[in-house]
């Protein structure tokens, strides 16, 4: 069977939508449990390329156990930063409808009161395979001296969305 | 440029009845409802403007009377 091609506008639409919805579900989240939103953004690229962040891209690199709450904050000081970048077409060479995937993301959930954070990556492009699951979960400390972020274990993890994130941290955080 | 500080946004919505909480199967029901969706963030995109607005208006004034203060002490 030929796979048709996808138009570069209805690729831009399907990712326009996809981001609307996510922006709506993690708004109406945010006023469910009480937690403050501040610098929530996206951006579809002229290339297609759908890109989506709380509060900026850039954040993950800076990110330590002594960060101030940002992002989504809570009532209880823990908050949730984001990025994921999208796009939309076939995923694999078998697939008959175009769907959105995800080319990388992270999304993380610290706990500064209790010095825990977990985070579920997906950046195919970063790091050593054999060390770097393609998709996987950090879920640890950090260090009282320098507040680094501790690195290591890296579960082998399955692929994840936003909404599961924002379901696991109510069930167990907020519920 | 005017910082970005979260702000808590709340809106007054009349939801359908049959409307999930639950992010991830309230996702699913978006799906198929653009209408919902686009009326939900039109209402959280103003919310949202607003109490931006109100936090940086606060943080403005904050800011001027810890200036004023630093400029009293000097001057005593």
């Amino acid at each position: 069977m030929t796979r048709r091609r996808i138009p570069e506008r209805k690729q831009r639409h399907e990712i326009a939508k996809y981001l609307s919805e996510l922006e709506a579900i993690l708004y109406g989240f945010a006023d469910r449990v009480g937690a403050v939103v501040g610098g929530l953004t996206q951006e579809v690229t002229d290339e297609a390329v759908g890109y989506f962040s709380l509060p900026s891209r850039g954040i993950f690199e800076k990110l330590t156990g002594f960060t101030p709450p940002t992002g989504m904050v809570f009532p209880d000081g823990s908050f949730f930063v984001f990025k994921e970048t999208i796009r939309f077409g076939y995923r694999t060479g078998a697939d008959h409808e175009p769907a959105i995937s995800p080319l990388e993301y992270s999304f993380q959930y610290q706990r500064p009161a209790d010095r825990f954070y977990f985070r579920f990556d997906h950046h195919p492009r970063k790091g050593d395979p054999a060390t770097h699951p393609r998709y996987h979960l950090h879920s640890a400390t950090w260090s009282l001296e320098t507040g680094k972020l501790q690195a290591v274990p890296r579960y082998d993890y399955f692929e994840i969305d936003l909404p599961h994130v924002l379901r696991l941290i109510e069930r167990d955080f907020f519920t | 440029m005017k910082k970005s500080i979260p702000v808590r946004v709340h809106i007054e919505f009349d939801r359908p009845p049959d409307m999930p909480t639950d992010p991830v199967e309230l996702h699913e029901y978006l799906k198929t409802r653009p209408n919902l969706v686009e009326q939900l963030l039109k209402a959280y995109r103003k919310a949202h403007r607003q109490a931006l607005r109100e936090a940086q208006r606060n943080d403005a004034k904050k800011n001027s009377r810890k200036k004023a203060a630093t400029r009293n002490r000097k001057v005593s």
